[in-house]
């Protein structure tokens, strides 16, 4: 008897909490095109693009819902799918990290969604870009940024002064394990277009030994900011004297936000920033 | 107990991003259109019923485990089947047999992978057909360290994506949008619930030792490994739709026989009942309690598994 008493005032507390103006935050008021972005760096793009108010749901990462929470429908791994239903988006844009189980069930109740691939170079994001602004009608935006940005690139490019041998670079993404950066990603190509090798170019995976770091003894050491575990790491790699990096004080500290988020003006951003720590 | 089911199914069809009242629900449910309609019937229903069916199998495991190893710590887990079901989407998604195979690879992936493990357990455990019990817990208990150990050394050999794959589905999630698989789920648990029901006799006389059982003429032999079977079957399907849900089989069964006692006739049926309340409890917490975002509801009913389950037995007077 205890227990459906319980569970009546349950049930009792539960109508009462039941708003009348429940549908009010996914109004659809105007006729512009309605987007979810299902990660941070879609987010950035779609922003980049001029659409920040056509955006309906985002992740709780990305940078439009700190201002917005009512736009959060997950995580970048996690997705409210009740939440994105009841925004009726027009698209739907999802990442490599997004489940495929998640993607299915949107589009299994008539929900257009469109998953983006590994970034695997910068062309690739630009490509990608390009792809983006098509499907929200802002190619001629998409192509003149990707334009500038390429054109910019390639003026850095032209800086590089000759040398007879390029410098070898460490560029790590992680502590404990240790990652470092590995060909066929586009972080690789912030290495490659400086005109410097990687030592890791002959990896497939990403764990290091910091013993081969060592071994392979890199000019300069770019480190990821994991909060503040890429100080600590600093730290570390500067108590191996005999580390060329250490020795001339080429151990940069490099911000995710910018660096690790592959849109196309975040990595011109980057590469500007990379540039300037390598040569000068 | 029924009732308090039915009660609880109705809570989580309601509550969610929109909270329905029990009217709205019935007037949605006869329009059967609209996006309302579609997150109840297509979003709500399936996962309300996957847990049921999974949370009354995982249950029910514990309880037929429990009572045929007599030992309090018994459950799906600690003998190594989820981690054999673990161990087989693993190596599926790396090897990336699901896009050969389509969608119902996993699953049965995973439930390839418990059987193995079952079959590896009873192998290694049985020596000129005499069973000896903690011969085979000793044994699972191992198995299931060295699945995790396997699953650890291929996780980190392997990409960022399928390491991401592999995390997610280990957190378990009641999350499936192929109904078939859902309804597959369903059945398997209700027909492991009648079978169980055949054996149930056997299942009390095993409570006083396999001696004694034999000399109340009950062929302890066949007894105990159809109702291994059975556990492992339920366990490998549950854990290959709905990922790894802990402590299910665990707590409920002795929460249940500090409530009713253990006789196992009664005691199927209502850790059953149990085991489905339970898990739409969780999930219902799981998908509120920090929305928009969702925990996996293995968090959940770790944690308020774990709290409740300290509490009644600190007030408890029974013997465990």
């Amino acid at each position: 008897m205890r227990y459906s008493s319980i569970s009546y005032i349950i049930i009792i507390l539960l109508l009462f909490s039941c708003n009348n103006n429940k549908y009010d935050k996914y109004q659809n008021t105007e006729d512009a095109i309605r987007i979810v972005s299902l990660a941070p760096s879609i987010t950035k793009e779609l922003v980049d693009l001029g659409l920040e108010n056509n955006i309906v749901g985002a992740t709780s990462y990305c940078a439009v819902s700190s201002s917005n929470k009512d736009l959060i429908i997950g995580s970048a791994i996690t997705v409210n799918i009740e939440k994105v239903l009841l925004l009726k988006p027009d698209i739907v844009f999802a990442s490599g990290l997004t489940k495929d189980k998640t993607i299915n069930t949107l589009k299994e109740n008539g929900v257009t969604v469109y998953k983006f691939g590994k970034m695997t170079s910068f062309e690739y994001i630009c490509n990608n870009f390009i792809e983006l602004g098509k499907l929200v009608d802002k190619e001629n935006t998409a192509r003149s940024i990707v334009e500038k940005s390429k054109t910019k690139i390639d003026s850095l490019i032209s800086t590089i002064p000759k040398q007879t041998d390029s410098l070898r670079i460490f560029f790590q993404v992680g502590s404990k394990p240790i990652f470092t950066v590995i060909p066929n990603t586009f972080m690789n190509d912030y290495i490659t277009f400086a005109g410097c090798k990687n030592i890791a170019d002959d990896m497939t995976r990403g764990t290091i030994n910091r013993e081969t770091v060592i071994n392979r003894n890199p000019d300069i050491i770019f480190i990821i900011s994991m909060g503040i575990e890429g100080n600590n790491e600093k730290k570390t790699w500067e108590k191996y004297p005999e580390l060329k990096a250490s020795k001339n004080k080429k151990i940069f500290i490099v911000d995710a936000n910018v660096a690790a988020s592959p849109t196309v003006l975040a990595f011109t951003e980057s590469f500007e920033k990379i540039m300037n720590d390598i040569y000068n | 107990m029924f009732v308090l089911l039915i009660i609880v199914a109705l809570l989580a069809l309601s509550i969610g991003e929109i909270n329905f009242t029990p009217n709205e629900l019935i007037t949605i449910l006869k329009s059967e259109t609209g996006i309302e309609y579609t997150i109840i019937h297509n979003i709500r229903l399936p996962r309300i019923i996957l847990g049921i069916a999974v949370g009354g199998a995982l249950s029910l495991s514990g309880v037929i485990l429990q009572g045929v190893y007599r030992n309090p710590l018994v459950e799906p887990y600690t003998l190594g089947i989820s981690g054999g079901a673990s161990l087989g989407v693993a190596i599926t998604i790396i090897f990336n047999l699901n896009l050969l195979f389509g969608v119902f690879m996993l699953p049965l992936t995973g439930f390839i992978g418990a059987v193995i493990i079952t079959f590896l357990v009873y192998v290694l455990a049985v020596r000129k057909n005499y069973y000896n019990i903690n011969r085979m817990l000793l044994i699972g208990v191992m198995i299931s360290f060295m699945s995790s150990s396997t699953m650890m050394f291929l996780m980190s050999t392997t990409t960022a994506e399928n390491l991401h794959s592999i995390v997610f589905w280990i957190m378990g999630s009641l999350d499936e949008p192929n109904t078939l698989l859902v309804k597959f789920v369903l059945y398997t648990s209700l027909i492991g619930l009648a079978l169980s029901y055949l054996l149930a006799n056997q299942l009390n006389a095993l409570r006083l030792g396999e001696s004694k059982a034999k000399h109340l003429g009950v062929n302890t032999t066949f007894t105990i490994r159809a109702l291994f079977i059975l556990a492992s079957i339920l366990t490998g399907i549950s854990v290959s739709v709905a990922g790894v849900i802990g402590f299910v089989g665990l707590i409920i069964p002795h929460l249940l026989r500090m409530m009713i006692g253990s006789d196992n006739r009664l005691l199927l049926i209502a850790s059953f009942l149990g085991g489905s309340i339970f898990i739409l409890i969780s999930d219902i917490i799981a998908r509120t309690i920090i929305a928009p975002n969702e925990l996996p509801i293995g968090v959940i009913t770790g944690m308020i598994g774990g709290v409740v389950f300290i509490i009644v037995m600190s007030r408890s007077k029974m013997k465990v």
